[in-house]
């Protein structure tokens, strides 16, 4: 087995967390207010429930086939060569995921911060950090993730709360102003997020107590969706839905309007500093999620050799988004079906339902 | 630019290769030139200024039904 | 040894990319801009005018260093088809690189404003330096000249009336809320308007014993919009009966007469105050009841009569409300007759209630607004009375 590294409950559900919530904090409540106006919250408690869904699928896949990932189960269930055809989808999705998770992380500092930096930059950087907590492992990545995640939850939250001078509750109001239809709209997005949680399963093998995998990834949707709940309310309350939904990244906006006694104000700077640390977190779970299942798609001893040249390929892909519009486009119509209907609940789908089948085949004979 | 992509690649195989030829490890071997070459095959022309087409694009053109709705 | 070269390489390749610094800026390389203002020429141009601070005049003393005046800041101009263009004209003449993100006040000249905001809203608000918590004021004129006149007290006329604004003695309106108003059907924009007058008057400055009066700023007012287009002014009596129309706590005081003599006055200080607009609409009429409660303080009288009586209290309360009511009528009458255009909520109110039938009515609201009927009840108490119970001076009785 490659992974020797072992993790406990606690570094599972913070590394969860970040494979999911760094990119999904930034421009994701957009969209959604943007469909669903200001009824965003209701589309994200419907992807709450997506998100659920998908955990309780992987998780019974994992139960089923415990010590074993997702590149290695697929194939035990599905047969040799279907089963590789799926690895090797995965094997693309993660690193298209990461690919784009490293345009969105360059993007913020570059729009906002930095204008006349390359993006290029932003890419080797992320990437390099990335990349050298994964080639030291599991257990050193989930350290990280386990020391930057409780600072940056609590420090989004604390400033979210230096904006209640602003709020007006009546922006809220009326609730299902657009219609369900709306609503489901706006749940996509999300979704798509949400599902990302199916790369949970390749670390299920590594939990040090792996019969607590359902608790931990209940735990961590339902920590990512309260936390993407309460952010999206609060853009709401402070700038309604018109404004809000116009922006590329309403949470940095909502941040740059706290002005508290004429003194604390322009604290902007501390989003872009929990974006950054988040943000390596999530490339380097994604990372770790493409080299771990390279590794044992073909079967290697070791992973570590591999971490390098996926980086090359990470930055080429990167570098293939044309512009941002491009990326958020895409983010907002493609993707949400793309990832859904294939990665996230179509085809661990069909692996369950052959492995019951096969399973009740296994047991009569 | 594209030197300075060289002089990684340089790097990286010198960093990787010796000590996987030491412990005979010729699968991790085959896969880290897969990953390599595939790689460079997106680096330097994208360095050189060529615009490689971009599978974003046919995920679109894949999804396009279900993308309207998404409108 | 392999492994040290690699090393090596792969350091050398990551500090060649570290060489370049690419958005470095130097605090004293930077042009703080204070206040923007932006105007519309006769040839079609916009002219965009920035007050640049002049950082040497803010350390300790400031002002009235050595006898005379250090100037605090410095105001330049310059003209272009967008506000992107005229401030690369500006890079010409500013020595500096312009830095937009302590700009504390965006000023639309009257003119500007008349022929739509829209036109110029997006620099302030797609640029990653102009913040949207800066204050929105219409210029009475050019904005330039706001820009251009002096302030005695604060340091530069940006400041002065962005402190102006802030204190909230009207109705003030950041970026983001004006863009909010501009983007909702429900409500129609308003923002500050700003004055520039001589005012005041600075004793000794010129020569011994003539007083010498200052271009100042003043902040009172509000300009009205249709859409993003400047439509006209209320005046500061109609302003305080807007901000009672929209729910906004002010500070201000309430002048009534006084009970029992007519020709005296009481003034009253607000405390608090709570609007609440109740829709109503069976199909074909639009009514609004407009329910103000309201608290105040009794601060000054002028007559010598005993106030601090329950039942005078009790008059003084029911004066307080029929003037509240007075001033609340005339800003309604003015907007709603005048202008026709709804810069209360009032379109709001209704979609918060009847989110169907507002589908319907949203595009075509002025003019449902015009037509709806408008009734406005205040309830007033009286909480404090100062620091006396008889009035002062008053003669024993």
């Amino acid at each position: 087995m490659p992974e020797k590294g072992k993790i406990d409950t606690k570094q599972a559900i913070m590394l969860s967390i970040c494979l999911i919530l760094p990119t999904a904090m930034l421009s994701v409540p957009a969209v959604i207010i943007r469909h669903a106006r200001q009824d965003a919250w209701i589309s994200l408690i419907l992807s709450i429930f997506i998100g659920l869904l998908v955990a309780r699928l992987i998780v019974s896949l994992s139960f089923r086939f415990p010590d074993k990932t997702l590149f290695q189960y697929s194939e035990e269930i599905l047969g040799r060569v279907p089963g590789k055809i799926v690895g090797l989808l995965y094997l693309w999705w993660v690193l298209h995921s990461n690919a784009i998770a490293i345009d969105e992380f360059a993007s913020l500092p570059c729009v906002a911060l930095m204008p006349d930096t390359p993006f290029v930059a932003f890419f080797i950087i992320a990437i390099v950090v990335a990349g050298y907590a994964v080639r030291n492992g599991l257990e050193v990545l989930s350290r990280y993730i386990e020391l930057i995640t409780p600072i940056g939850l609590g420090l989004m939250v604390s400033l979210f709360c230096l904006l209640t001078t602003k709020v007006k509750f009546e922006r809220l109001l009326p609730v299902f102003d657009k219609g369900l239809v709306s609503i489901v709209k706006g749940a996509a997005m999300p979704s798509g997020w949400m599902g990302e949680i199916v790369l949970f399963s390749m670390f299920i093998p590594y939990l040090n107590k792996p019969r607590e995998a359902c608790r931990v990834a209940v735990l961590s949707i339902l920590i990512i969706g309260i936390f993407m709940v309460s952010v999206t309310v609060g853009i709401l309350l402070v700038f309604g839905p018109d404004v809000s939904s116009s922006w590329i990244f309403p949470v940095f906006m909502a941040i740059r309007a706290i002005s508290i006694a004429n003194f604390l104000e322009r604290v902007e700077s501390v989003v872009i500093g929990i974006w950054v640390f988040m943000g390596f977190a999530k490339i380097g779970v994604l990372y770790y999620a493409a080299v771990l299942g390279s590794a044992q798609w073909l079967g290697l001893k070791d992973y570590r050799p591999l971490v390098a040249p996926v980086g090359i390929v990470l930055l080429g892909l990167a570098f293939l988004c044309p512009n941002i519009i491009d990326l958020l486009d895409f983010l907002a119509r493609a993707f949400p079906p793309y990832a859904l209907i294939v990665f996230e609940l179509g085809i661990p789908l069909i692996l369950l339902g052959a492995s019951l089948i096969r399973g009740r085949r296994g047991e009569s004979s | 630019m594209v030197a300075l992509l060289i002089l990684a690649f340089i790097a990286i195989t010198l960093f990787e290769v010796p000590s996987l030829i030491k412990k005979k490890m010729w699968g991790e071997l085959a896969a880290f030139s897969v990953y390599l070459l595939i790689g460079m095959a997106l680096t330097i022309p994208q360095a050189l200024g060529i615009r490689l087409p971009n599978p974003t694009k046919t995920i679109e053109a894949l999804f396009r039904p279900l993308a309207e709705l998404l409108k | 040894m392999i492994k040290k070269t690699a090393v090596v390489l792969m350091l050398a390749v990551l500090s060649s990319l570290l060489g370049g610094c690419w958005s470095r800026k130097e605090i004293s390389e930077l042009a703080i801009v204070l206040g923007v203002g932006v105007d519309l020429l006769p040839n079609d141009q916009i002219r965009l005018s920035v007050q640049i601070a002049q950082p040497g005049a803010f350390y300790g003393g400031g002002g009235a260093r050595g006898g005379g005046m250090q100037t605090a800041s410095w105001a330049v101009s310059a003209e272009g088809k967008t506000i992107d263009e005229a401030a690369r004209y500006l890079a010409m003449r500013v020595p500096r690189e312009i830095y937009w993100g302590h700009s504390m006040i965006l000023v639309i000249g009257e003119k500007m404003a008349r022929e739509g905001i829209g036109l110029i809203g997006d620099f302030f608000n797609r640029e990653k330096e102009p913040r949207e918590t800066m204050w929105l004021l219409v210029a009475e004129g050019e904005a330039r000249d706001v820009l251009e006149c002096g302030s005695i007290l604060e340091k530069t006329s940006a400041q002065a009336a962005a402190f102006l604004t802030r204190m909230k003695t009207g109705f003030a309106v950041e970026l983001r809320e004006f863009a909010e108003m501009l983007a909702s059907k429900g409500v129609q924009p308003v923002a500050t308007r700003v004055i520039v007058k001589e005012q005041g008057a600075v004793p000794c400055a010129a020569q011994e014993g003539v007083a010498t009066a200052y271009r100042q700023v003043e902040v009172s007012g509000l300009a009205i919009f249709k859409e993003d287009r400047l439509v006209g002014w209320l005046d500061d009596y109609e302003t305080r009966g807007f901000l009672w129309l929209k729910g906004e706590t002010f500070k201000g005081i309430i002048t009534v007469p006084s009970p029992g003599d007519a020709y005296k006055a009481v003034s009253l200080r607000l405390r608090q105050a709570q609007t609440k607009v109740v829709p109503e609409y069976d199909g074909e009429r639009i009514r609004f009841s407009v329910k103000i409660r309201t608290e105040a303080d009794m601060v000054e009288q002028q007559s010598f009569e005993d106030l601090a009586k329950p039942e005078k209290i009790k008059a003084l309360e029911s004066l307080m409300a029929e003037e509240i009511r007075a001033m609340a009528t005339t800003a309604l009458e003015k907007v709603q007759r005048g202008y026709g255009v709804d810069i209360f909520g009032f379109g709001d109110a209704f979609h918060r209630k009847y989110k169907e039938d507002w589908r319907r009515l949203k595009d075509r609201w002025d003019e449902e607004f015009i037509r709806a009927e408008v009734s406005v009840t205040v309830e007033a108490h009286i909480r404090e009375i100062g620091m006396l119970t008889r009035p002062a001076f008053s003669p024993e009785e």
